[in-house]
């Protein structure tokens, strides 16, 4: 499984374009976010809260360019056909990429957290132990959820391009409008956008949410797209 | 361990209302080249299919390398390597990262088995650069290569030469054959008949989901009881005129410069109508320049079998 698990990886770091992009977009955020605090010096500048809350948004940004990546990769390309035909199980050959996804997307998140902290410090006041903790958790999460749901949304369909759009309107503009609705009450809570900010502690609707009940939110969504990419790539003839 | 490397009884796919197979007895001896010959959409690459377990017979059964299938899949297929239509890579890898993707897939050997098979499909060169640059014959020489990287007892291979040079498909025959004589096996699936005539030791004829006939190619091209025999004579017209008469002539036609006789069934062997025809021929002073059995190739009696089916 291991070596199933290199070899995706190896898949998606040779996609030069795709990690670039993915980069500038997690690095550049923070370049951007205290590079404006320093020139415009507000009240607030360099806060470390602020930029976990950028960097949560931009974890489901990459977790779905890197998860639908990973998920079509094979399938999109012919491939899958030939790796089956290996006699492999086709149960491994799909959950080898959501390791694979996780090792390129964790990794990014990890880092631009590290060096939001440590900006942070330089910049303004230094974060707490518990605050890295909760914001770390909080952007890594959102990162791992999106890039799981994504691998198991583009084995379903196939298509890698689509499920990234979708996963990225759903959270850039859905969630965030729906998660408004006071009409839906608590059904809200069931929005992963609003389950995973109960790890950083969030005030209002969330604030009533257990974290264990958060944490199952986050693993049914992450096991219902799985489960269905599994079902498709375990039955399909190809 | 069995003599066979792969064994079918009653193997059938439909697909809705569409039969692809209707009820494929196959065997195939191990250590041979084995031709799967039929015209396109006669159900080859679905049966290549099922084999690898990419889809799932409605009817019959299927054993690869002694193993029943689809129960002992991984084991069936650990020392099989395949070929499914055209080889497909990750276009932004090189040759050689595609290959240890797949060998990713198979034992740990495989890894250590990626530098050889490229030096034997003669592609070490190349193998450094992004498969989006390969030309359509390198990718089937890729394609073989990943089938090497498990030292396969069997090789299935659908339509492999499509896209290689005359050169590049002398270079693939004598490959097969090599590693025949490595005493694997090669399944060769193809509708160039010329191809399997000169690559396989075994064939079978396939059309319409059915096997219409299968042995050695000796025996495929055997199989007809009709004889007929070339004579270049002159004059060919008195010539035809004389052997019309013969009673072991059926016909006697004009035929590229000659006369294409047809024996009549239940004529005496060859040798004794021969002896009997240029007897003749001499006595009423026709000059004889060549007398020849006609061959019948495995194209011939491919498209006696399938027009037959469709006349049928």
């Amino acid at each position: 499984m291991l070596r199933l698990v290199e070899a995706d990886l190896l898949k998606l770091r040779r996609r030069r374009g795709m990690v670039a992009v993915v980069a500038a977009i997690v690095f550049g955020a923070v370049a951007i976010y205290y590079g404006v605090g320093v020139i415009v010096d507000a009240g607030d500048a360099g806060n470390f809260d602020s930029a976990i809350g950028v960097l949560a948004l931009l974890a489901s940004v990459a977790g779905a360019v890197i998860g639908a990546t990973a998920g079509g990769a094979d399938i999109e390309s012919g491939v899958f056909r030939d790796l089956v035909a290996t006699g492999r199980s086709r149960t491994a050959l799909f959950f080898s990429r959501v390791p694979a996804s996780w090792a390129l997307v964790l990794g990014m998140l990890a880092i631009a957290v590290a060096a939001s902290a440590g900006l942070s410090a330089v910049i303004a006041d230094a974060p707490s132990a518990g605050d890295i903790a909760r914001g770390a958790a909080t952007v890594l999460v959102s990162g791992a959820l999106t890039a799981a749901v994504c691998v198991g949304l583009a084995a379903l369909t196939g298509r890698s391009g689509p499920v990234m759009g979708l996963a990225l309107a759903f959270q850039l503009g859905v969630a965030p409008l729906v998660a408004q609705l006071d009409v839906l009450g608590d059904a809200r809570l069931a929005i992963p956008a609003v389950a995973i900010a109960r790890f950083d502690g969030a005030e209002g609707l969330v604030a009533s949410l257990p974290l264990l009940a958060a944490i199952a939110i986050v693993l049914a969504w992450a096991a219902a797209a799985l489960g269905a990419g599994l079902w498709r790539s375990r039955t399909q003839e190809i | 361990m069995t003599s066979l490397a792969i064994e079918t009884h009653g193997l059938g796919k439909r697909f809705g209302a569409h039969t692809a197979l209707e009820s494929i007895d196959l065997e195939v001896p191990r250590g041979s080249a084995f031709g799967f010959l039929g015209r396109n959409g006669a159900g080859k690459t679905t049966l290549v299919r099922l084999l690898l377990g990419l889809a799932k017979p409605t009817s019959g059964t299927m054993r690869l390398l002694g193993h029943d299938l689809p129960r002992d899949r991984a084991k069936a297929l650990a020392r099989v390597g395949a070929i499914v239509e055209e080889p497909r890579f990750h276009p932004h890898l090189t040759g050689r990262e595609n290959l240890h993707v797949h060998a990713a897939a198979r034992d740990r050997a495989a890894h250590g088995r990626v530098a050889g098979a490229l030096e034997r499909v003669g592609l070490a060169a190349r193998a450094d650069d992004p498969v989006k640059g390969y030309s359509l014959g390198m990718r089937q020489r890729l394609g073989i290569a990943r089938c090497l990287l498990c030292d396969p007892e069997l090789l299935i291979l659908d339509e492999p030469v499509n896209g290689l040079d005359p050169a590049g498909i002398l270079e693939f025959r004598n490959l097969v054959r090599s590693l025949v004589g490595e005493g694997r096996t090669v399944l060769l699936s193809s509708h160039l008949l010329d191809e399997v005539e000169k690559t396989c030791d075994f064939a079978a004829i396939v059309d319409s989901g059915r096997v219409m006939a299968q042995g050695t190619i000796e025996e495929l091209t055997s199989i007809s009881d009709e004889r007929t025999i070339d004579i270049v004579a002159a004059p060919t017209v008195k010539a035809a005129g004389v052997l019309a008469g013969v009673p072991a002539i059926a016909s006697a036609i004009e035929h590229d410069g000659g006369i294409r006789a047809t024996l009549a069934p239940g004529a005496p062997r060859d040798a004794d109508v021969v002896t009997t025809l240029l007897r003749r021929l001499l006595a009423e002073g026709i000059a004889i320049e060549r007398v020849t059995p006609v061959t019948r190739s495995l194209e011939d009696q491919f498209l006696s079998m399938t027009t037959r089916l469709e006349n049928a």
